[in-house]
Parts: C-alpha cells; sequence; structure tokens
C-alpha cells in the first residue's frame, strides 16, 4: 500500500511537472496586426518563435478599421486574463493598439514594428494624394482630347505613338487611388484615420504619456525599418515590392515617351497650328505627373507639409522612419530592409533578438545560456532560420549598453578567455594561462569606460570622456558582443550577423 | 476676341498674370535665313513644369527641370532623333543618413530613327528599356489589362510593327525652331490663311483672332518676323490659356525659339484663379551643323 501510495505521488508529480513547467516558463506574447490586415499576418513568425522561444503565442485580431480605443478595448474583451507578464507586439497601427492596451492591462514588454508612434504622414495627405492622381488622370484625359483635334492628314501617325503611354498614365492613376482608399481603407471617413495623422489630437494625448510607458512596462522596443529603395516604385513597392522598380521604369519610360512625341510635335508643327501645340504642351503636362509619380507618393507618406512642398524621407514604404522611433525604448534600426507589408515576416529576427536579449525571454529547451558554437556563433540557442544565433545577456556577453569600468572583466562561457580592461586603459583579451590575444593598444591613457554602445559600436572611452578606440561597427542597433568559448571576441547584430572580431578563434 | 468692348482677349479676360512680351533683338536688315547644306540640328531643352494653386509662386511645387540633349540627324531617309536625358526631373531623397542622394534617370536615351519602328528607350547601362515579360506581368499584383495597354509604348517579347512617323526628310520643320526671315511670308500667308486679316495692333504686335466651337484663339505677331509672340485662348469667354514666347538671335542669321512659357488652367476656373499648369521650355546652345 505505502509502495502504491509512494508511486501515486510520483506520476502526481511527474504530471504536474510536465503540465505545470510549460505554464511556468512559457511568457504569454500577444501579436497584434495592423491596418488592412488580420491575425494570419504574424502566423508564419508567431509559430517560429513559439517553437524557438519559451513563449505562448497569441495572434490577435481586432476591427483595425475602428478607433485605437475601440481596438484596445478587443483586445482586453480576448486577451484581459493574461498575466503581467504578457509581451505585446505590435506591427504597424497594432503598436498604438498595444499601447493604448496597456492603459488597461499591465505588461512587461512592449515590442512596436513599423508602427506611426508619431503619426502616419498619408493620413494627412489623402486628398492630395487623390488629387494628384485625378489630374494626372486629367491631364492623361485633356492630351487624348488633344489628340482628337489634330489634323489626320498631318498627324496620322501620333495617336497611336502616344497611346500606350497615355493608357499607362491612366492606369497607374487608377490603381493608386483604389489601392489607398480601397485596399488600405485609407479615407477621412474610417475612425483609426482620424486618430493616426500627425498632430492628431489623439497621437499627442498617447505620446504624451510615453514617461508613464516608460514607468509601468518594463522593457520597451522600437524596430524601426527603412525599406530598400523606398524612394521607388510609389505605391507600387509597398503593393509588391519585387516588381515596383520594373514598374517604376515603366513610369519613367512613359513620362520620358510623352516627353519625345511632345518634341517632336513642337519641331514638326507650325507654331500658329493651336491644336498641335495644344497636345504638345498636353503631353507635356501628363509627362510631368508621371516623372513625379514615385516623388509625390514618397513625399506623401514622409511628413506632413504638403507634397507639392515636401521631400522624400526614409521610410518603409508607408510609415516615415521618423515616425517609427518609440520614444524612451530600445531603438533596432533596419536599413534596407522590407517594405510594411512584409514586415511581420521579414523581421521575425529583430523580434526575436528583442525578446531574447532585452525581454530575458529564453531559448527553448536552455536551461542556462549554451556556451557558444566556435567561430560561428556563441550565443547558444536556435536561430529563427534554424542554424545558431546569437542572443545576448548570455555568458560572456555585453549587452547594448553595458559598460566595463577599469578593472572590470567578461569571461567566456567555458572560463577559458577573460576580456579585461585594465587600468592601464588598455582592453586586453587574455587565454586562462595568462597569455594576452588581442588588445586595443590603448594603454598609457587614463582608463574611463569601455561601452558597447546602443549604436552598436564598442568604445573604450578614457578617464576625460575621450574615445581612444572604437570597433567601427555603428549604425547597427542593438549589436552586442561576446567573449566566445573559442577565444574570439566577436560583435553580432541583432539579427546575428558578426559585424566585427578579434580574429582570436582557436587561441 | 467676341467681347462687346472689342478689347483684346488679355484685357477682356482680366487675368492676374504676368505678361511677358520678348523683343525680337535680331538685326532684321542683315539675317539671311539658314543654309540648306546643314545636316544635324542640336540643342539643350529644359523643361520646368510646375503646378500653382492660386496666389502662390511658381515655385511652389519644388520639383528638378527635366533636361535634354536633343539631336537630329538626316539620315538616310529621314531625320533620326536622339534624346540624351540629363536630368530626370526627379528631386534628391534623403538618405537614412541624412544625406540627400540624386535620383539616376532611369531612361538615359531615346532614339528614333524616324522609320517605321517608332522610338526606343535605353536605360543608363545602355541595354534597351523592355516591358515586363508576360511570365513577369501575372506576379506583379498588377492587371494585365494595364500591361496591354502599355504594348505600344515598350515592346515586350514580339515588337509590333509600327505606322511611320510621318518625318519629312526636308528641312522645313527647322522653321518652327529657328525662323528664318527668309520664311517670313509664308509664314504671314499660313498666319492669315487661319485667322484671317490682322485686328488691328496690340503692345506693338499684330493681333489676329480665330473662334472653334466655343473656344477664341487670340495671337499676337511679329510683325517683322512673323512669328507669334503670345497666343490666349478662351474657352466660353473664360481665359483658359496662356502662352509667351521669347527669341534671340540663332545660328546663320535666323531666330531662335529660345523659351516658351505656358500657362494652362487646371480646372474650370479662369486662368489665375485657380490651380494651372506652368511650363517652360528652354533651349540652349542650339546648333546647325553640316557633317559629312
Amino acid at each position: 500500500m505505502r509502495h502504491a501510495f509512494v508511486r501515486f505521488a510520483i506520476v502526481v508529480v511527474l504530471l504536474l511537472g510536465a503540465v505545470g513547467r510549460p505554464f511556468a516558463q512559457e511568457q504569454p506574447v500577444v501579436f497584434i496586426h495592423g491596418v488592412a490586415s488580420g491575425p494570419e499576418t504574424w502566423a508564419e513568425t508567431a509559430d517560429r518563435l513559439q517553437r524557438q522561444l519559451e513563449i505562448s503565442a497569441h495572434r490577435a485580431e481586432v476591427s483595425w478599421w475602428n478607433s485605437l480605443e475601440s481596438q484596445s478595448g478587443e483586445m482586453q474583451n480576448r486577451f484581459g486574463g493574461l498575466p503581467n507578464s504578457t509581451i505585446a507586439v505590435g506591427h504597424s497601427l497594432g503598436g498604438l493598439v498595444a499601447r493604448e492596451w496597456t492603459r488597461s492591462h499591465e505588461l512587461d514588454g512592449l515590442i512596436t514594428i513599423g508602427t506611426p508612434n508619431r503619426g502616419a504622414p498619408i493620413a494627412n495627405h489623402i486628398n492630395e494624394w487623390v488629387g494628384f492622381n485625378a489630374s494626372l488622370f486629367n491631364a492623361v484625359g485633356n492630351a487624348f482630347y488633344g489628340l482628337s483635334g489634330l489634323s489626320y492628314d498631318r498627324w496620322w501617325w501620333v495617336p497611336g505613338a502616344v497611346e500606350g503611354a497615355l493608357n499607362w498614365g491612366a492606369s497607374i492613376a487608377d490603381f493608386s487611388i483604389a489601392h489607398l482608399l480601397l485596399e488600405l481603407g485609407m479615407q477621412y471617413s474610417t475612425p483609426f484615420v482620424q486618430e493616426v495623422y500627425v498632430g492628431s489630437p489623439y497621437l499627442n494625448a498617447l505620446n504624451s504619456g510615453e514617461g508613464w510607458e516608460a514607468a509601468n512596462i518594463p522593457s520597451r522596443v522600437g524596430i524601426v525599418s527603412t525599406a530598400s529603395e523606398y524612394w521607388r516604385g510609389g505605391p507600387f513597392r509597398l503593393k509588391n515590392p519585387d516588381y515596383a522598380g520594373e514598374l517604376s521604369i515603366l513610369t519613367s519610360t512613359a513620362a520620358a515617351g510623352l516627353d519625345y512625341w511632345a518634341f517632336r510635335v513642337l519641331a514638326d508643327a507650325d507654331p500658329l497650328d493651336y491644336d498641335a501645340q495644344s497636345l504638345a504642351y498636353g503631353l507635356l503636362d501628363a509627362a510631368f505627373y508621371m516623372w513625379n509619380f514615385d516623388e509625390f507618393w514618397c513625399r506623401a507618406i514622409s511628413d506632413n507639409r504638403p507634397i507639392w512642398a515636401g521631400s522624400c524621407l526614409p521610410n518603409d514604404g508607408f510609415i516615415p522612419s521618423w515616425s517609427q522611433f518609440y520614444a524612451g525604448a530600445i531603438t533596432l534600426e533596419v536599413n534596407g530592409g522590407p517594405v510594411h507589408t512584409q514586415e511581420t515576416r521579414q523581421l521575425g529576427d529583430y523580434v526575436y533578438a528583442s525578446l531574447t536579449n532585452f525581454m530575458h525571454v529564453r531559448e527553448r529547451g536552455a536551461e542556462a545560456p549554451e556556451s557558444g558554437d566556435p567561430g560561428t556563433n556563441p550565443g547558444g540557442g536556435t536561430s529563427p532560420g534554424g542554424g545558431r544565433s546569437p542572443a545576448a545577456g548570455g555568458a560572456g556577453s555585453m549587452s547594448p549598453d553595458q559598460s566595463i569600468y577599469a578593472g572590470g572583466s567578461i569571461q567566456s562561457g567555458n572560463g577559458r578567455f577573460t576580456l579585461f580592461y585594465q587600468g592601464d586603459g588598455n582592453l586586453v583579451l587574455y587565454r586562462s594561462d595568462g597569455r594576452p590575444l588581442w588588445a586595443s593598444q590603448t594603454n598609457g591613457r587614463s582608463a574611463g569606460r569601455t561601452v558597447m554602445q546602443m549604436d552598436g559600436n564598442l568604445v573604450v572611452y578614457d578617464a576625460g570622456g575621450t574615445p581612444v578606440w572604437a570597433s567601427g561597427t555603428n549604425g547597427y542597433s542593438g549589436a552586442w558582443l561576446i567573449v566566445q568559448d573559442d577565444g574570439n571576441l566577436v560583435i553580432y547584430s541583432a539579427s546575428g550577423a558578426p559585424l566585427w572580431a578579434s580574429g582570436t578563434s582557436g587561441s | 476676341m467676341s467681347n462687346a468692348q472689342g478689347k483684346p482677349l488679355v484685357v477682356a479676360c482680366a487675368m492676374a498674370l504676368a505678361i511677358a512680351v520678348p523683343s525680337l533683338r535680331a538685326d532684321v536688315r542683315s539675317a539671311p535665313g539658314p543654309q540648306d547644306h546643314w545636316n544635324r540640328f542640336t540643342a539643350d531643352v529644359t523643361i520646368r513644369r510646375s503646378v500653382v494653386q492660386a496666389g502662390t509662386e511658381v515655385t511652389a511645387s519644388r520639383t528638378p527641370p527635366t533636361m535634354y540633349r536633343w539631336e537630329r540627324v538626316l539620315s538616310g531617309a529621314g531625320w533620326k532623333t536622339t534624346m540624351e536625358v540629363k536630368g530626370s526631373g526627379r528631386a534628391a531623397f534623403v538618405t537614412p543618413t541624412g544625406a540627400l542622394q540624386e535620383v539616376a534617370p532611369v531612361v538615359a536615351r531615346i532614339e528614333d530613327d524616324g522609320g517605321d519602328e517608332g522610338p526606343r528607350f535605353y536605360g543608363a547601362d545602355g541595354k534597351r528599356l523592355r516591358l515586363p515579360s508576360s511570365a513577369d506581368r501575372g506576379k506583379m499584383g498588377v492587371g494585365d489589362e494595364v500591361f496591354a495597354s502599355a504594348d505600344a509604348l515598350l515592346p515586350a517579347e514580339v515588337a509590333e510593327p509600327r505606322p511611320g512617323t510621318g518625318a519629312a526628310p526636308g528641312r522645313d520643320w527647322i522653321d518652327a525652331i529657328l525662323p528664318s526671315l527668309d520664311q517670313r511670308g509664308a509664314r504671314a500667308e499660313r498666319l492669315q490663311r487661319r485667322f484671317g486679316l490682322s485686328k488691328g495692333t496690340w503692345r506693338g504686335r499684330d493681333r489676329y483672332v480665330g473662334s472653334t466651337g466655343e473656344d477664341t484663339i487670340e495671337v499676337l505677331i511679329d510683325p517683322t518676323w512673323a512669328v507669334p509672340v503670345e497666343i490666349n485662348v478662351a474657352h466660353a469667354g473664360t481665359l483658359r490659356s496662356h502662352a509667351t514666347f521669347g527669341y534671340e538671335p540663332g545660328p546663320r542669321g535666323s531666330m531662335v525659339r529660345r523659351s516658351s512659357h505656358v500657362e494652362r488652367s487646371l480646372d474650370d476656373t479662369p486662368a489665375g484663379a485657380g490651380s494651372r499648369m506652368v511650363t517652360d521650355v528652354e533651349l540652349a546652345n542650339v546648333q546647325l551643323e553640316e557633317r559629312r
């Protein structure tokens, strides 16, 4: 009997362990989609991160066209029962929904990606952009009208020659209005639009509470993405980035073609042939809009200046980078990244790095940070892509914004190598037998501190604050350093790419 | 012009446009017409275009000019035209580091042999631009009908035969750009055939008026050279378009139509009252050469 009881107790303990352990360790992470999207946009990344990290992934579905307060209410209704250790990851408008949700639900961490934290300029420019395309459409119509007024006997060859260019202009105008209004839901009557324009009372109120967010959310990260060739392709880049370049070429060719035909007419027509002159200037007018198609879309999404007077600023195809910065939060910048509509799928590595580096989420199956993979990747764990991946905060590593002061050191996970910031100002990597493997050669300068800066640069400062050595890896926010088990001192980007190494592996 | 007072159109419409009346400065007594031996025409073309809202400055649209090097060479059956793109009119964009970066023109050169093929477009790499292949079109997320409409612009896999451009192999076309004194009589004849006799003078220019439907066209002509210096068009009594032309002494004793300034109303309000498209075209370094 006693034997049976002990056996039962063991089974209970095992069962409790089996059931209780995941819930005890898995941190809830809620992924929130943005405009004109749904939970499916996070499916790939959320599933992958759940396989790799000790998290329970939840994908929200909110009525993105509604007010942010309303969407936050939907979040609370569905996820209000999650513990305070929950982390929210919001893409685009979903980032603002997450921020709004923190007013009613305590969170342990918040990550925004491509979020218009300072507003979406396109919401300021809906009328202007529609007006620009309407003008393009009208200019094309006027040019066609001009074609009809020509003397057929003399200009019979012109209509067929310019028809393709004009039709292309009409097509892109039609596409871009329909895309903006119907696919992206950017209409003034849509509730969220009234809240996300630059300078809106809603955003002013939300951002005035950033101090509150800083005090109440332990970890916040803003992933700021600038798409490659963000200045080219107009709204086509958002819709289909793989072919935006080709569509842009076609638009430019149509514009050049219209200019060309205009000059053919100007060269060959009697200056007093008003119909021909009118056609020529009509073609030049239509070409103007087509030359500026990409530029004016870029301006419309860049800031709230009138697009006629604005500039094309870095953006992800929809939201300008300056607006994606989340004040007071850790910033991970992505240059040459995906367009807005692909960020949920392609910036999973940055979400991974944010969760593991700044929110202390552990890799699945890792009792403790693993030692490194000599020569390749030291942080341990499995990468989002399935290979080895870096993760700051493990043994022998320096996370962004961490410092070593004179006399301080970092030791590799296996204890065989030590990075020592000496009192003489020299930063030296030693082997356990005392042999120096690498040094910053800054001895003789008064020791200040060695910082793994937020911008990705490892810098040795003297006591007066003057930088005396740097790794030169600035521009990689979130980069971190590790003393690898193989004796290599390596700086990795937030996404796991090695940026700098001492070249001492195998020593 | 058909207003009751018989005032010139430009006055009757009471528009707010500043009217520049260029003067022809060439010494007409010593100006022979262009020789007939030249076979190459070149000019630098600058096109400045902007949309101006009522009451704003012309620079409101802040777009740089489009610039071409324009060449026409007599070649066999016709004139071969080449336009090299020197500036695409695209404003510099701001890089993530805050620097300004110029946008290289997508189309670097346009060529037209003057035959049946139509113009060809070349990129900066010297390769001919083509439409996306039909295989790619399906992946672009844009309706195929969009590309179908553009087939006349660029060839894809199969180049459709194009009609002849009708360009005449003669040199008469140059009179539109470089009017000569020799052709003065012919120009005056065409003018009177189109508009009838002059309706008097305005600011020292001969004034001609014609009507087509609801459109009224007023042309002010330099009496010495018989070239237009100003054209105004009204629709149903409302000024819709205003153009001025500037001339300078050109090669071989001709005048060169150096500049044109055209303002066209973009809406139904009178020109100058609503938004309007302003287009300035300038020709520089105009040359006629004989090449063997």
